[in-house]
């Protein structure tokens, strides 16, 4: 046996057993991990396995083919875990959002002090008061230089 | 009959939402002329780090905070939500910078109350003077954005990102801020058009100030909002 072997071996039985103590999972997540696990097995037990699968798919070496199926594989597991954070980050706003409703602050809840710069914030408005004026009594408003006339 | 023309006679239930992020300077300013004008505001701000929230407190209007920053759409749903629970009749959106002129709203608001349309949009490209004063590389922005938008959506407007818009309580109610970004923008078209909303468009200024054009979109921001909407269309 290689040393590399022996390397990848032990790194699937650490992995697939940390998995299986450790994390929580779905069946379905369990079947994939354990099938996963096993083909990584048997591919670095018997790499003879990796070159007749790569010859009976037309791929030039064993190795070549393990590359292109574990490309394909990564490329699937980011795009469901992107997927999976979407849905978290769905959820976070929503949770989010209802904390913020129920701890709406109403219009008649002021606090007292207020600070002299905003103080003359309001008065510098109160004289601009009729720059904001509402609609005529047609329900135009007064200010529509762009509208053209006819 | 009657009845729906007393809907939204009266300002207080015109509910116009500002949601805010890092607004602590502006949003006196900003929302003062609103509540003088008797519509009833829903400042969101959105995980504000910089005092915001202390500001809304002094104000005489409804304050939602989200503990964490969210994006502006979320921001804007949380407001619409609210609102529509207070019993709104009509949503304004309304950004918190001081980009748009209290006096628009009533612009916007028009095709609504007369009944042509359930959403509203802001255009700072419908008339001269206001598409005039929008600088040189914004107006390119914005016209690719337009573009880009209608590959999107569907819908070909005349100003791409204007966060000033009117809804009926009615399209409110159906549409659904699922963008929590910027993206929302683009998204509010895409579901006028999947809800069959009928909208308008209504010429409105953008106020350039060296505060708003800084907080403003960039280009790079840009390429993000259309990533996002690709993204969404496929994790549907």
């Amino acid at each position: 046996m290689r040393n590399i072997q022996f390397v990848l071996l032990t790194m699937f039985l650490v992995g697939t057993v940390l998995y299986f103590t450790r994390a929580r999972s779905r069946l379905i997540d369990r079947v994939f991990v354990l099938a996963f696990a096993l083909a990584g097995v048997v591919l670095v037990s018997f790499p003879e396995t990796s070159d007749w699968l790569a010859t009976a798919l037309g791929v030039g070496r064993g190795a070549d083919a393990v590359i292109y199926f574990m490309l394909v594989s990564l490329s699937y597991t980011c795009l469901q875990l992107y997927a999976k954070i979407r849905s978290q980050d769905a959820r976070l706003v929503e949770l989010v959002r209802s904390i913020a409703i129920q701890n709406a602050k109403l219009p008649g809840e002021l606090e007292d002090s207020v600070p002299d710069v905003l103080r003359i914030a309001d008065a510098r408005h109160l004289r601009n008061a009729e720059w904001i004026s509402a609609p005529s009594v047609d329900g135009q408003s007064e200010f529509q230089p762009y509208v053209k006339a006819g | 009959m009657e009845q729906e023309a007393m809907r939204g006679a009266t300002a207080e239930s015109r509910f116009v939402v500002v949601p805010a992020y890092n607004e602590a300077s502006v949003i006196h300013s900003t929302v003062r002329p609103l509540i003088d004008a008797g519509f009833s505001v829903v400042v969101v701000d959105d995980g504000s780090n910089d005092g915001t929230w202390e500001t809304i407190q002094q104000l005489p209007v409804y304050g939602l905070r989200h503990p964490i920053n969210l994006g502006q759409g979320a921001a804007l749903q949380t407001g619409m939500t609210f609102a529509l629970s207070q019993g709104a009749d009509y949503v304004i959106h309304f950004d918190a910078d001081g980009q748009h002129r209290p006096i628009d709203i009533h612009v916007v608001l028009q095709p609504l109350l007369d009944g042509q349309a359930e959403v509203s949009l802001g255009s700072r490209f419908l008339c001269r003077s206001s598409a005039a004063a929008v600088p040189y590389r914004r107006r390119l922005f914005l016209r690719g954005a337009t573009y880009v938008n209608f590959l999107l959506t569907g819908v070909l407007l005349s100003d791409a990102h204007n966060g000033l818009r009117a809804l009926t309580r009615n399209a409110a109610q159906r549409i659904q801020f699922r963008e929590h970004g910027y993206a929302h923008a683009s998204e509010i078209l895409h579901q006028i058009r999947s809800h069959r909303l009928a909208y308008a468009e209504r010429p409105t200024t953008v106020v350039y100030s060296e505060y708003s054009i800084a907080k403003g979109q960039s280009l790079w921001n840009g390429f993000n909002i259309v990533f996002e909407l690709l993204l969404t269309k496929l994790f549907k």
